[in-house]
């Protein structure tokens, strides 16, 4: 699963919001106007995948530990995996993480209403790639969209 | 302007007409079959004369093919199986009835013309005939009412045997009578030549019949779609009819026949076959018993011929009860099969008016008086007398089966399925989640029960969807993302759905087309209020368990 294909480069971003609220609601409406090949058909229903995602939070918090979250959701608007992430170094403290931790990290994942499998790698591997300290250090010391997506894209080949 | 209706036209108010006519006559309790034939009676020469003789002879193709069909059906009843066990019983009965009216019609019958004409020769030409013609019944009203009761027995298996039997009989007897009256009343008829001529018939539409049904079997063997079963049994069966109507052979024996070996030689496939056709044979069935009524003249008759009329349906009557109770008896036949046997073979129809219609056409140059030959005599006496045993026919065939215990017995799975709804079987204590279980609770649900999916279940009683335990595979290759997920995140939002008052079935049926064993039920589509879940194998032991005998 090559990160540096899904994920979205022009939409990472530090995160002007700190509350989680907010903060989903930057990231999805970041998506406005969107034209990847990830989507299936039409443009995104940004409404609606904004409904998704708070449903989903509602479920239960995507808030993991460790200073991140990561808001999910199966989306009959895209076909393939598509992933965006905000940074936000000041800390989110309402996400509600399993550990109470507050949250810097903030990783979208959208996949296609039939992607099971992808979708539970996808969380897999990022949240097995976010345990790396460095790594974390790096993104919250990051100071750009492009920063963010070259040190998430380009991890798998620094071997981090 | 002339009323001259179209073949097509003629199709459509029969069928119909004869529909709306058994359906009043169902209401009080009479066989539908004498609804289809008052519907001729009423559209034909007696009534309204819509349907007029030409047309009934431009007809005579589709005639042949209902008679073929007609034979299928009744053949596709006999397996070998039952004729070995019932055999004994089976001939002498036959032989009891057949004989037994052939010979008090005969003489009876004979007695009469000879009072009326004077003449030995062309009474005992005219008995003759008459004999054989009543030595006949008719497979298919007798056997209809046997479907529409349900009937199943051994009474039922011997009035089934009888009928497909008698046919064969008839046609042997009135193969020896019509010589006898063609050599009596000075016809150049060889005895031996034409009883070779009936032996060949006889022989050449088994074999016929036989050939086709084998073949039918051979194709259909491998055959996987029942549309293609159906298609190629329907196309092969047809050239069987065709080849009888061209080479005069008899067609309702040959597609007796073949039903016999077809459901012999592959009796599962065999059996599939003959439902599918007899799906489609009630518009046939009611065409051909609507065309027997519109065949019938009842004003036009002789005065005297009414003697004849009321003599036969009495001793033909009494006939085929005695004769079918003295072989029952010879044969220690079940006594409801000595009592009742008899009094279910009283139904005459298109063998009895083929085989007049073919002595007409034999015997139309002997005049018994001016403008009245022996053949219209024959004619005019065989038709008006179907007209009246068709009514008391299948209506004793319904008072026996039913006095017998018979009636209702014939239910398949098929139709306690199509009786039984969907709430009878829905378990209404089905696990089922909430969106919100953690995925670890939903993973030891799985591992405790056996189904492959779980219905997803909200607060409100809402059904959201199933979890599907395939879905959830992917999951245990990444253990740590068990404790963040949730049933929500694996939802899968299905949309074959059944609501509690749709038929077992439509739930199998369904089921089947996506190879299903359980289906979610809704209260309805537009809700979606939680009921349960129905499950294939319940439906089909709950059905099976119905069966079984008391």
């Amino acid at each position: 699963m090559d990160l540096a294909n899904i994920i979205d480069r022009e939409r990472c971003c530090v995160l002007k919001e700190t509350t989680k609220t907010e903060a989903i609601i930057e990231l999805v409406n970041s998506l406005e106007g969107f034209n990847g090949p990830q989507l299936n058909g039409g443009p995104l229903d940004i409404e609606e995948l904004r409904k998704e995602l708070f449903y989903r939070e509602q479920l239960m918090s995507t808030g993991l530990s460790l200073g991140l979250a990561v808001p999910h959701v199966r989306f009959r608007g895209v076909k393939s995996p598509l992933v965006i992430a905000g940074i936000q170094p000041d800390g989110i403290t309402d996400y509600d993480t399993l550990d109470g931790s507050e949250v810097n990290i903030v990783i979208m994942i959208i996949v296609g209403e039939n992607q099971h499998k992808q979708h539970i790698r996808l969380l897999s591997l990022i949240a097995s790639r976010l345990k790396d300290n460095k790594l974390k250090q790096a993104l919250l010391s990051a100071g750009s969209g492009e920063e963010i997506y070259s040190l998430l894209a380009g991890s798998e080949e620094a071997g981090l | 302007m002339v009323f001259n209706p179209g073949i097509l036209l003629i199709f459509g108010i029969s069928i119909f007409g004869g529909f709306t006519s058994s359906q009043m006559f169902k209401k009080i309790h009479i066989p539908q079959v004498i609804g289809y034939i008052a519907a001729g009676v009423i559209f034909g020469q007696t009534v309204l004369g819509i349907i007029t003789p030409q047309v009934i002879d431009n007809l005579q193709p589709f005639n042949n093919f209902a008679l073929g069909i007609i034979g299928f059906l009744v053949g596709s009843e006999l397996l070998f199986s039952d004729m070995k066990k019932y055999g004994k019983q089976f001939s002498t009965i036959l032989i009891g009835e057949g004989v037994l009216a052939f010979i008090l019609v005969g003489s009876a019958v004979g007695f009469i013309l000879y009072k009326v004409t004077g003449v030995f020769s062309l009474a005992m030409a005219g008995g003759v005939v008459f004999g054989a013609i009543a030595s006949a019944t008719d497979p298919a009203s007798t056997i209809n009412v046997l479907w529409e009761y349900r009937a199943a027995g051994i009474l039922t298996t011997t009035i089934i045997a009888i009928v497909a039997l008698d046919d064969a009989l008839a046609m042997f007897l009135y193969g020896l009578g019509t010589s006898i009256s063609q050599i009596l009343t000075g016809g150049e008829a060889d005895i031996a030549v034409e009883l070779l001529k009936v032996a060949f018939e006889l022989g050449a539409s088994i074999i016929l019949g036989i050939a086709t049904g084998g073949l039918i079997a051979l194709i259909i063997r491998k055959t996987k779609s029942p549309e293609s079963l159906f298609v190629i049994a329907f196309g092969i069966l047809l050239i069987c009819i065709g080849l009888c109507a061209w080479l005069e052979l008899d067609i309702i024996l040959a597609g007796m026949f073949a039903g016999i070996s077809l459901v012999n030689i592959l009796p599962e496939r065999g059996k599939e076959v003959v439902k599918q056709i007899r799906n489609i044979s009630t518009p046939i069935y009611i065409l051909f018993f609507a065309l027997v009524g519109a065949r019938l003249s009842l004003g036009s008759m002789p005065a005297w011929l009414w003697l004849i009329v009321a003599v036969y349906v009495v001793l033909r009557s009494f006939g085929k009860w005695f004769g079918a109770w003295i072989g029952a008896r010879i044969s220690g036949a079940d006594k409801k099969v000595c009592n009742f046997t008899g009094m279910s073979l009283f139904a005459q129809g298109g063998v009895a008016i083929g085989l007049s219609i073919m002595a007409s056409s034999h015997l139309s140059n002997i005049s018994i008086q001016p403008g009245l030959s022996l053949g219209d005599v024959i004619i005019f006496g065989v038709t008006a007398t179907t007209l009246i045993v068709q009514i008391i026919g299948p209506m004793l065939v319904k008072v026996s089966v039913k006095v017998a215990g018979e009636a209702g017995r014939n239910v398949t799975e098929e139709d306690v399925l199509s009786r039984n709804k969907v709430e009878q079987i829905v378990d209404r204590d089905a696990t089922v989640v909430s969106p919100v279980t953690p995925i670890k609770e939903v993973v030891e649900l799985f591992g405790a029960g056996e189904r492959s999916f779980i219905p997803v279940v909200d607060n409100d009683n809402v059904f959201k969807g199933i979890i599907r335990f395939t879905d959830l595979t992917a999951a245990f290759l990444a253990p740590e993302t068990l404790d963040w997920l949730v049933a929500g995140d694996f939802l899968y939002k299905t949309k074959t759905l059944l609501t509690p008052g749709q038929t077992q079935k439509d739930a199998i049926n369904i089921m089947t087309h996506l190879h299903r064993e359980y289906i979610p039920v809704v209260d309805n589509e537009h809700n979606r209020h939680w009921v349960g879940l129905a499950d294939r194998q319940s439906m089909i032991t709950s059905a099976r368990r119905e069966l079984l005998p008391a």
